[in-house]
């Protein structure tokens, strides 16, 4: 086996160890927790999160100790039936220095309050990101109101 | 495009995004309100309606989109036609959740004139296939379940035709504008 070779077999190695890193490298740029309309179990939740290293990671779930559960969604919509489609996802990968991206109408975390009159705290939320390496990283996601309009 | 100055024949006008020249009647159906009150045909016959479906633990577009709705509601007052014959529904195509008493609490967050209905799954399916419509429920890992449904706001004239139908992302101002251009096509043709 030559030097380059060799090489270039360290680099394969090296790059399946640390293909997927932990969660201390992303950086919360913004989020949102939507209170729900009275009668509705569900808020939603978005975020902008930046891979801030040189390697994928990859967010397994979210979580919190006040939610009975969050879980990661996607609409998608069929321009030509008009249809709107809403399924779990079981990972978000994030390539070095990108971003992942949730917002309406696409990516979303669904989270289900304890109850349909829960009140929500004034300002933050604590929400647990699990990647596909430990550690876990906390991050603080904004309580915001959807307006009423009239 | 459809404009004011110009008179126009059903016959000339050919599609233009989704505002329909010849469009197909609804036909009947029945619902029951927020206040257990029965909706049927009868309540579109004679009014402009903006109609939404939808359901109430929908997290995402249902709740911008009924937030869009009742904006559109709110500004289209100052327009003398809708003002006197425009109304908002929401129907909910997930009957096993969303009870009247939900659907109170739910509509008035939006708008104290949104209609909200339901009904059971057969009256669902008749409703929805009037509208060229479709919704299917779709279980999650966990066991909960989530409802695919149509994302459009369908816009339907004093004469229960269904003019057009206006595709996500929605903005208030697309609904004013449509339903200002469906109005002024609608006038020409009665005149």
């Amino acid at each position: 086996m030559t030097i380059k070779e060799l090489a270039c077999l360290i680099l394969v190695l090296l790059s399946v160890v640390v293909k997927a890193f932990g969660c201390e490298d992303l950086l919360l740029e913004s989020s949102s927790i939507v209170i729900p309309p009275p009668g509705s179990q569900y808020s939603v939740g978005y975020f902008n999160i930046k891979n801030a290293s040189q390697k994928e990671i990859v967010i397994k779930k979210f979580s919190s100790t006040i939610f009975e559960s969050i879980s990661i969604h996607r609409t998608s919509h069929s321009s030509s039936k008009s249809m709107s489609q809403m399924r779990q996802v079981n990972e978000l990968r994030i390539p070095p220095q990108q971003r992942a991206i949730a917002q309406p109408g696409g990516t979303h975390l669904m989270i289900k309050v304890p109850s349909d009159s829960y009140r929500f705290p004034e300002q933050q939320i604590k929400l647990v990101v699990s990647c596909e390496k430990k550690p876990s990283s906390e991050m603080m996601f904004l309580v915001s109101h959807r307006e009423s309009k009239h | 495009m459809l404009s004011g100055a110009i008179k126009f024949n059903k016959k000339d006008i050919v599609p233009s995004g989704i505002l329909w020249p010849n469009p197909h009647k609804i036909e009947n159906f029945d619902l029951t309100d927020q206040f257990n009150k029965i909706v049927t045909l009868n309540n579109l016959k004679g009014k402009w309606s903006i109609v939404f479906f939808g359901f109430i633990n929908c997290p995402d577009i249902c709740p911008s989109t009924l937030q869009t709705m009742a904006r559109a509601h709110k500004e289209l007052q100052k327009n003398s036609v809708y003002s006197r014959l425009g109304q908002i529904i929401f129907v909910s195509v997930d009957p096993e959740r969303d009870t009247p008493d939900q659907l109170r609490k739910y509509a008035s967050h939006f708008s104290p004139d949104l209609i909200a209905a339901t009904a059971d799954i057969e009256n669902l399916k008749k409703i929805t296939k009037t509208f060229k419509s479709l919704f299917m429920k779709n279980y999650d890992s966990d066991g909960s379940y989530s409802v695919d449904h149509s994302s459009g706001i369908f816009l339907i004239s004093p004469e229960r035709e269904m003019l057009s139908v206006l595709t996500y992302p929605h903005n208030y101002s697309a609904i004013i504008e449509r339903f200002e251009k469906a109005s002024e096509f609608y006038n020409e043709l009665s005149q």
